[in-house]
């Protein structure tokens, strides 16, 4: 397949840029396909591949591209993010990681939590990501709790080795009507998307208007609601969970907020290592929340590359693509890529390593008629 | 000496040094919720025509951390670190101010009042 089989290019990039979608492909040449620039925040690959899918869904392109980039080597340090202007530059001194840190802070303040639950979710992603060719950082040992705790403090309570890199990178994910697939891959394995949410704030007391807003939770909740239900499946149905993690804390809470844990219960995950490779159980139907492998955390705001890697794009051109399927999900593997930050997520399916053939529709959830918020794929 | 709001419309500057700055907010007409900075729609109940109010000046801390490295945007560091709270306005809205107190203020609850600081970039929060 080449640039000449795309009907259709959504770029993502997290940085403003006039044209610069079309600016962007025109380095892969000039096949004089539609291309829409997309910027959401963390979520901008994600809704990058989001858009890709509803493109071939609809029926108006039988290949669609979803590429997505970072340069956060240039935007670290401020060079391009000074203060801003307006009512931006009242915000715009204060550095990302303070955002999640209040977060973190709240929640240790109601629960209990210590800085040891997020330095173990760190330690539990950079031994991941070790294990990861792809990984950006990767380590020679194995990286402890206490190796964590004692790396240099960013803002309370989270440390450097708490932290995503910033780091550059990009990622492309080709999405098929699935008689394409079929007919150029035969014999591959295909992903599905299945239910895709996206969502933005609904108005509670304690919103803050000014600047970003980290961790609204019925967002994230209501999110991941509308991708169950239109997937058909539930948290216990979910063996592989990436979620933004530019920052250790949210894996705590995102453990909840998907549903892979009572509120309340997420520090009893990560004292069980439940969420760790290997660790699943019956009682917790979840797996690791490392991005593709990626270590630790990445940042939020490298949006496009994170949100494409961690919504499996890497591993999806390595290898599968993933066509458009009307109807229940099949028997499988259920991942959920999410950004619960921004309120997106997406679903996909991958059948069962052993059972390729056990296609077989699942009975059970009805889907929900005319979703405004969920793509019904 | 002078001082001059980073930004018109936020906060206000009394001309008396010894007075401190109100934040400028709305209030709805037909829910009554207040909101920081000032709009026009009710982010509640969409009603339209939002009244202008004087917000504060004392705030509840709802959570705080204090951030090891300058001021993002080096081009505008002055402070090698500093704290950032949010503090829930009597009102009801939850604002971010950033705030000059040490690392050792921890814990949420105490009483914050607003104050202006020269050449600070944000408006500033300091305990009373």
């Amino acid at each position: 397949m080449t640039l000449s089989d795309v009907d259709e290019a959504f770029v993502g990039y997290i940085q403003p840029g006039s044209l610069l979608g079309v600016r962007a492909m025109k380095e892969l040449g000039l096949t004089g396909l539609p291309v829409t620039h997309v910027e959401n925040a963390s979520a901008t690959g994600l809704v990058a591949f989001r858009e890709a899918a509803w493109a071939v869904a609809s029926g108006r392109a039988r290949v669609a591209m979803a590429i997505a980039f970072d340069k956060m080597t240039e935007m670290a340090g401020g060079g391009g993010r000074s203060r801003g202007t307006g009512r931006d530059q009242l915000d715009a001194t204060i550095l990302p990681a303070a955002y999640f840190a209040l977060w973190a802070q709240r929640r240790m303040h109601d629960r209990g939590t210590k800085p040891e639950h997020f330095a173990a979710i760190a330690a539990k992603n950079w031994n991941h990501g070790a294990r990861c060719p792809w990984s950006d950082r990767q380590t020679d040992h194995v990286v402890t709790v206490d190796e964590v705790l004692a790396s240099r403090m960013v803002s309370e309570p989270l440390t450097a080795m708490m932290a995503c890199p910033a780091d550059d990178g990009a990622a492309c994910v080709i999405v098929a009507a699935e008689d394409v697939v079929r007919a150029r891959q035969p014999g591959r394995r295909l992903v599905r998307p299945v239910a895709s949410a996206l969502r933005s704030e609904t108005y509670s007391p304690g919103h803050t208007f000014l600047g970003p807003v980290v961790g609204p939770a019925t967002m994230t909740r209501d999110t991941a609601a509308a991708a169950y239900e239109d997937a058909g499946i539930g948290p216990e149905d979910v063996d592989l969970a990436l979620c933004h993690d530019a920052f250790a804390n949210e894996e705590l809470e995102y453990y909840e907020l998907l549903g892979f844990c009572p509120e309340g219960d997420g520090e009893r995950l990560v004292e069980t290592g439940a969420t760790a490779l290997g660790g699943r159980s019956r009682s917790t139907p979840t797996a690791a929340s490392s991005p593709a492998g990626t270590p630790a955390a990445r940042p939020a705001s490298r949006s496009s590359t994170r949100s494409c890697t961690s919504c499996g794009a890497r591993r999806a051109t390595a290898r599968s693509r993933g066509p458009h399927r009307a109807g229940p999900p099949r028997g499988g593997r259920q991942r959920v890529h999410g950004e619960p930050f921004r309120g997106g997520g997406v679903m996909t399916e991958a059948p069962a390593l052993s059972s390729r053939s056990s296609s077989s529709p699942r009975p059970g959830r009805s889907r929900r008629p005319g979703s405004p918020s969920a793509a019904r794929w | 000496m002078a001082r001059v709001p980073v930004e018109d419309g936020y906060f206000t500057v009394p001309d008396d040094p010894a007075e401190r700055p109100r934040l400028l907010g709305s209030r709805c007409p037909a829910c009554g919720e207040h909101f920081f900075p000032r709009r026009h729609v009710c982010a509640r109940c969409l009603a339209e025509g939002c009244e202008d109010v004087l917000l504060g000046p004392r705030g509840r801390l709802w959570t705080w951390t204090y951030v090891h490295v300058p001021l993002f945007a080096k081009k505008d560091a002055r402070i090698d670190a500093y704290g950032v709270g949010q503090v829930d306005l009597p009102e009801g809205p939850r604002v971010r101010p950033s705030c000059w107190a040490g690392p050792t203020t921890s814990g949420s609850g105490p009483s914050w009042s607003w104050t202006s600081r020269p050449s600070a970039p944000t408006p500033t929060a300091a305990r009373s």
